[in-house]
């Protein structure tokens, strides 16, 4: 109470200061990236937002968005296995069902599980991924305690063109392939893209929950995918109209668990999604026009035969899932520097499949008021939402932000008070015999203060470095948990806490052609029960583990590039209380390039899990040893 | 390292809390306690309890070292090993076998796919296997294995109703409880003779018999939970439900209608240690004589559970609540509460060793 009693002091105080500038400005120069930007991004220049280097994308651009994510940022992922099995990620001690994950601004969370399995996207798909911690619930909707990611694929509005191919081949005869294309005037840009992948997946591991720790090899665990996805941005006459479509299938075996035996497995998913959009923006005046519709539909197969004999199938399951999403937003420039937005949605939600009782419908719709102000001593951002949904009626959202440049070009002070909320997803709702429409939702206040020094001469290069403490309280957080028998059930399980730091320093040297860009983080995170009416009071959450530290440093010189990534997760405890132990995993990588009369060629190398660790993310679930690659890039 | 740590802290508490009680050399002593079996939810566990009512959670890992698997379902002990039947959700089930001296793990029976209970007739193990359904839900008959205790593999399939669970034998007869599994379709019990092996009758009886006991006179009691339906969840009403008596001689059956089924419970019928008295679940727990001609309408204890056994030396009632962490309540034959212990996770069960 005391935290959200300074937080609302130091936000008054600020605010105070805000108002205080002269805002009568007559000419208003507006950045043009804040007109085609998505709408988002304009309030999120008071979060911390950390953009994944195009170095480290294209690196792992054959592997999923799960990868690149666990290898680059402080995100907690919840890996079935790697190469395609679910993945899940959570931001500062939340679960994969408190990230929104958004393609061009449009939520592409699962509308029946409320995460996003990121096995599913691929990390190479997309010109830009941002990772915003701590999102705020007012403007991104439910499911957002922990923060979101933003997959953009930008507009390029200069003559250009290219064509080209990526291609990878690695260890348990995996292989991926993508072919792209862009072209680009003043007043189109297109890029589009089609990937195919397969992997065998049957590499070894030790199986540590079986007698005598034997060496087992993963089977029925091959995976293939493909798929494509369009991008058309159109000027015209100051109107900007943008098209994107993206459809993709991925067929998965899904292989066995460890523990006693032999890792037996009958098990097949099917995952296949269309995604489009139609958006058009337009700068009128001082008013800045935008309205996106968009459509949505995801289906999913899962069966398992059961046994070897069986011709038919021991368990079946379906489902499908079709959304319609529809944004208008009005923005109104009083100045360049403080603007108020209105913003509207509404979406129709159908779920469909065997485990309901019936096609489930339902209506939601949200409006939202946001202002941001951006005097010379920083950034203010006031937000305010309400969404209102045929089934569920969540709360007034609301968030305070600010970014103070408290001694410009050094030090910036970042802070925030925002309220957060998830409603039950579909699956928690109405699956059968599981599902509770009497779940509540989920909601609760997020506070965060950080520090960031900008970029500084310091140790031979510059320095930057950025720190945040936050704390987000949470009623009646959901949990699947066991239930009777082998069927696990969602419940409230009650009042949560999350709080922790996160640091990021960076260095950058270069001397002469030499170029060393280093980084190093670190997050500390304690999720715990905070109900005192629960047997598991003060107790951890499952699967958050206290610290998390990504490590990398990238030599170029001349055509070569090298570098070294690591990650350290430590101890985890599962559901059940048993211990998942932490792991180290080293990745190493070399890269050349050079120039033909016709095109412009990288060759790539690279070894993952180098030290060849054990491990599992989630508890039974063996994750691949060390395993090399080796690719060519070729852009015409 | 942990895992020498793991081994040699399993080893001192069987050996603290164990004592051998026999003189003959010939025989192999058997571990003493209250064997708790815990279905889990990622994982099962076994939880014991001893004389001083002290408990060892995680009892299985403690020795082995190993986690026992997803799902084990039930347990049955011999002169020298003691069955956890284990289903696990991938269709690869197993019967983890440990020495009944020690509890370390002695054999793994593989080559199962939905395994549910083992018994014990001339020599060898039977194992009820198969959930009873097809990719639709629809019925699919399933299969006993016989397993070959010396090799501690399967033998031979013998071809019973859908999604066989609990097996009795008496005489020369193994019962077969049909429950129809997921697609809750059978209202037989099969009856193999363990001399040839054979299905030699097979019995109708209320629908989905899931558990069974045999009395004093050597009669079959089949409890069958009936055919559930979820359309008002989380109300869930059950039809031809009841309590199947089958007569040991004739095979003839007399049933009794259930109703006011609230009981999520799977292990729900019970004998007394006379064999007198059968103890059963509805909406309460009910104790009936074995020779009475109708339900007994005074509730015996007033609360159901997750499973239910009697402690076949002193007739104590030990009652297993599903959840998490779990919990067993010992009542005495009189019905009155002696104790309670917390345990795993999802307790069904428990198996009694003196």
């Amino acid at each position: 109470m005391k935290l959200k009693f300074l937080f609302a002091v130091i936000v008054s105080f600020l605010s105070f200061c805000a108002w205080s500038q002269n805002i009568g400005v007559d000419t208003i120069q507006i950045e043009s990236i804040d007109i085609v930007a998505p709408r988002l991004q304009h309030f999120s220049s008071t979060e911390k937002t950390v953009q994944i280097d195009s170095i480290l994308i294209q690196r792992y651009d054959g592997k999923d968005l799960s990868s690149l994510l666990q290898k680059t940022s402080l995100v907690n992922v919840s890996s079935n296995g790697a190469f395609g099995a679910l993945a899940t990620v959570g931001m500062r001690g939340a679960s994969g069902t408190h990230t929104s994950v958004n393609w061009n601004g449009i939520p592409v969370n699962s509308l029946t599980t409320g995460s996003a399995d990121l096995s599913l996207i691929n990390a190479g798909s997309f010109d830009q991924v941002q990772v915003i911690y701590g999102a705020v619930g007012s403007l991104y909707g439910s499911g957002t305690l922990g923060g979101a990611i933003e997959l953009s694929n930008m507009p390029d509005w200069k003559k250009k063109s290219e064509i080209g191919l990526n291609s990878e081949i690695g260890s348990f005869s995996n292989s991926k392939t993508k072919l792209f294309g862009k072209y680009s005037n003043k007043s189109i840009s297109y890029s589009g893209q089609a990937f195919f992948q397969y992997g065998k997946n049957d590499f070894t591991y030790t199986d540590f929950h079986d007698f005598g720790s034997p060496t087992e090899r993963l089977n029925n665990n091959e995976n293939r995918a493909f798929g494509t996805i369009q991008d058309l941005h159109l000027k015209i006459n100051e109107h900007y109209i943008d098209f994107g479509a993206w459809y993709q299938v991925k067929e998965k075996n899904i292989g066995g668990l460890m523990g006693i035996g032999a890792p037996i497995s009958y098990q097949k998913q099917r995952d296949s999604s269309f995604k489009a959009y139609i958006g058009w923006k337009k700068l009128i005046g001082k008013f800045r026009l935008e309205a996106k519709s968009a459509y949505l539909s995801d289906y999913l197969k899962y069966t398992d035969r059961g046994s070897a004999t069986n011709t038919g199938y021991k368990t079946f399951s379906e489902i499908e899932s079709k959304r319609w999403l529809n944004d208008a937003n009005l923005r109104y420039y009083f100045s360049d520097k403080w603007s108020i937005d209105i913003n509207g949605k509404y979406s129709w939600l159908k779920g469909i499949t065997n485990n309901y009782e019936g096609d489930i419908i339902e209506n939601e719709s949200r409006l939202t008021l946001a202002t941001k102000y951006s005097p010379q001593i920083g950034t203010f951002i006031f937000t305010y939402g309400k969404e209102w949904n045929s089934e569920v009626n969540p709360p007034e959202m609301y968030s305070f932000s600010s970014l103070i440049h408290l001694f410009p070009t050094i030090i910036d002070i970042r802070s925030k008070a925002s309220t957060h909320y998830k409603r039950p997803t579909f699956n928690e709702r109405y699956w059968n015999n599981s599902g509770n429409v009497d779940l509540k939702s989920e909601n609760g206040w997020n506070y965060e203060l950080g520090l960031m020094m900008l970029s500084q001469k310091a140790l031979y290069g510059d320095i930057t470095l950025d720190f945040n403490a936050y704390k987000a309280l949470n009623d009646d957080l959901i949990a699947w948990q066991p239930g009777s028998g082998t069927l696990w059930k969602p419940i409230n399980i009650g009042k949560t806490v999350i709080q922790g730091v996160d640091i990021e320093a960076t260095h950058f040297l270069k001397v002469k052609n030499n170029n060393l860009r280093t980084s190093l983080k670190y997050a500390y995170n304690d999720a715990y029960n905070n109900d005192k009416e629960s047997d598991n009071y003060k107790k951890s959450l499952a699967y958050r583990p206290h610290h998390l530290v990504k490590f990398s440093s990238d030599y170029l010189f001349g055509k070569w590039d090298a570098g070294v990534l690591g990650t350290l997760r430590s101890n985890t405890n599962t559901w059940e209380g048993d211990q998942v132990d932490g792991n180290l995993l080293v990745d190493i990588n070399v890269g050349y390039r050079f120039n033909t009369k016709f095109a412009k060629i990288k060759l790539t190398g690279r070894v993952e899990n180098l030290l060849d660790e054990s491990y599992e993310i989630v508890r039974f679930y063996p994750m691949p040893g060390r395993a090399y690659y080796f690719g060519v890039n070729v852009i015409f | 390292m942990k895992k020498v740590l793991n081994l040699a802290l399993g080893l001192l508490v069987a050996s603290v809390l164990f004592v051998s009680c026999s003189d003959d050399d010939n025989e192999i002593p058997q571990l003493k306690g209250n064997f708790v079996l815990n279905e889990g939810s990622a994982n099962g566990s076994i939880s014991l309890i001893d004389d001083d009512d002290k408990v060892t959670l995680n009892y299985f890992v403690a020795v082995n070292g190993i986690a026992l698997g997803q799902y084990p379902q039930s347990m049955a002990m011999n002169d020298e090993y003691a069955f956890i039947v284990v289903t696990t959700g991938s269709g690869a089930g197993y019967v983890e076998v440990v020495t009944a001296s020690d509890f370390m793990h002695y054999a793994t029976i593989s080559g199962l796919s939905y395994p549910r209970e083992i018994a014990f007739a001339d020599g060898k193990a039977y194992v009820s296997n198969g959930n009873g359904s097809d990719a639709n839900y629809a019925k699919e008959n399933n299969q006993v294995y016989v397993i070959d205790l010396k090799t501690m593999t399967k033998t031979k399939e013998i071809a019973v109703g859908a999604g066989p669970e609990k097996m009795i034998v008496s005489g020369n007869k193994l019962y077969v409880a049909n429950s129809g599994g997921w697609s809750n379709d059978d209202n037989t019990v099969s009856v193999i003779d363990v001399d040839t092996d054979e299905v030699v009758k097979t019995i109708t009886v209320k629908s989905c018999p899931k558990d069974m006991v045999e009395d004093a006179n050597g009669d079959i009691w089949a409890y069958c939970s009936g055919v559930p339906d979820y359309s008002n969840y989380p109300n869930v009403s059950y039809t031809n439900a009841g309590l199947s008596k089958i007569d040991g001689e004739t095979d003839e059956v007399s049933s009794f209608v259930l109703t006011s089924l609230s009981t999520s419970g799977i292990k729900n019928i019970a004998i007394s240690k006379d064999e007198k008295t059968v103890y059963f679940m509805s909406d309460a727990v009910y104790a009936m004589n074995i020779t009475d001609t109708a339900l007994p309408t005074a509730k015996f204890i007033d609360a159901t559970f997750y499973g239910m056994d009697v402690n076949p030396v002193n007739g104590n009632l030990w009652l297993c609540e599903g959840t998490n962490p779990g919990k067993v309540i010992v009542y005495s034959p009189a019905g009155s509460k002696l104790k309670e212990f917390t345990v795993g996770a999802m307790p069904n069960s428990t198996m009694f060793s003196y």
